[in-house]
C-alpha cells in the first residue's frame, strides 16, 4: 500500500473527515514527510474508494456555510490498515531493523 | 483568477475524474489557497499545486487508459471464438497477398540504397510482417463485425 494511502487510512481511523481535513491531518502526523495536494489526495481517495477501504459519509455544512463531503473508514479498510500496521510492527521487531535504527 | 488557473489545471485530469472529484478538488484548492495566503506563502503554494497536478494527472490518464484497455479486451464484440478466428484466418490470406504485392510494387518506385546482411533481413521482415499484422487485424475486426451481424439476426 502506498504511503499516502496508509496515512489517509490512519487519518480516517480517528474520525470521519473531509478532503482538506485529511490533507492537513496527514501533513501533521507525518511531520510534513507526506504532503498531499488536491491531485494526489483525490487519486489516493479514488483508489481507496474503489477498493472499498473508505466510503462516502455524506455532505455536511461547515462553519463557513459550505457543504463538504466527508469520508469514513469501512470495516474492510480497518482490516487492511490493521494488516499494514501489523506488518510494519513485525518489521520493526526484527533485530536487524533494530540495529539499523540504532545507527540512524 | 486563482480559481481560473486551477480550473485550467483540472483539465489535465480525465473527464471522468473531473466529474467525480472536480468540485471537491476545487474546494480543497480554495481552502489551501486561503491558508497559504494568510501565511504569506503563495509562491511555495503554487509550486506545490503545479507539481501535484503534473504528477497526479498523468497517473490518472494512465489509469484511465489501462481501464479502457481492459474494458476493450473484455468486450463481448472482440472476444475470440473459434468461428471468428477461422473467419479471420481465411480473410487474412488474400488480404496479406494483396497488401504484400502492393508493398512490393510501391517499394519498386522508392530509391534502393545498397544494403546487405542485416539490412536485407530488416527490409524482408518489413515487407512480410507489416502486411501480415495489418491484414490479420483488419480480418479479425471484420470477422467480429460479421459475427455480430449474425448474432443480431439470430436473436432478432
Amino acid at each position: 500500500m502506498p504511503k499516502s494511502e496508509l496515512y489517509i487510512l490512519v487519518a480516517l481511523a480517528t474520525k470521519e473527515q473531509h478532503g482538506y481535513e485529511i490533507m492537513q491531518y496527514v501533513q501533521t502526523i507525518s511531520h510534513s514527510t507526506v504532503t498531499l495536494g488536491p491531485g494526489t489526495l483525490y487519486t489516493a481517495l479514488k483508489r481507496l474508494l474503489d477498493n472499498g477501504y473508505i466510503a462516502d459519509a455524506g455532505e455536511r455544512e461547515e462553519s463557513d456555510k459550505r457543504e463538504r463531503k466527508y469520508y469514513k473508514l469501512t470495516a474492510k479498510g480497518r482490516k487492511a490498515l490493521g494488516a499494514e500496521l501489523s506488518a510494519i510492527n513485525a518489521l520493526l521487531a526484527l533485530p536487524a531493523v533494530k540495529q539499523v535504527l540504532k545507527t540512524v | 483568477m486563482n480559481k481560473k488557473i486551477y480550473t485550467v489545471l483540472l483539465l489535465l485530469y480525465p473527464k471522468a475524474h473531473r466529474i467525480r472529484f472536480g468540485n471537491e478538488m476545487m474546494q480543497v484548492f480554495e481552502d489551501a489557497y486561503a491558508e497559504a495566503k494568510s501565511k504569506g506563502v503563495l509562491a511555495t503554494f503554487w509550486a506545490r499545486i503545479i507539481s501535484d497536478a503534473v504528477v497526479s494527472a498523468p497517473a490518472e490518464r494512465m489509469a484511465e487508459l489501462e481501464n479502457n484497455l481492459i474494458t476493450f479486451m473484455h468486450n463481448e464484440y472482440f472476444k475470440p471464438t473459434i468461428s471468428k478466428v477461422i473467419l479471420a484466418a481465411v480473410g487474412t490470406v488474400p488480404l496479406f497477398w494483396i497488401l504484400t504485392l502492393a508493398f512490393v510494387d510501391l517499394s519498386e518506385h522508392l530509391p534502393h540504397p545498397h544494403v546487405s546482411g542485416v539490412g536485407v533481413l530488416l527490409a524482408f521482415s518489413l515487407i512480410v510482417f507489416v502486411p501480415m499484422i495489418v491484414s490479420a487485424t483488419i480480418s479479425y475486426v471484420c470477422a467480429c463485425g460479421i459475427a455480430a451481424v449474425f448474432k443480431n439476426r439470430h436473436t432478432a
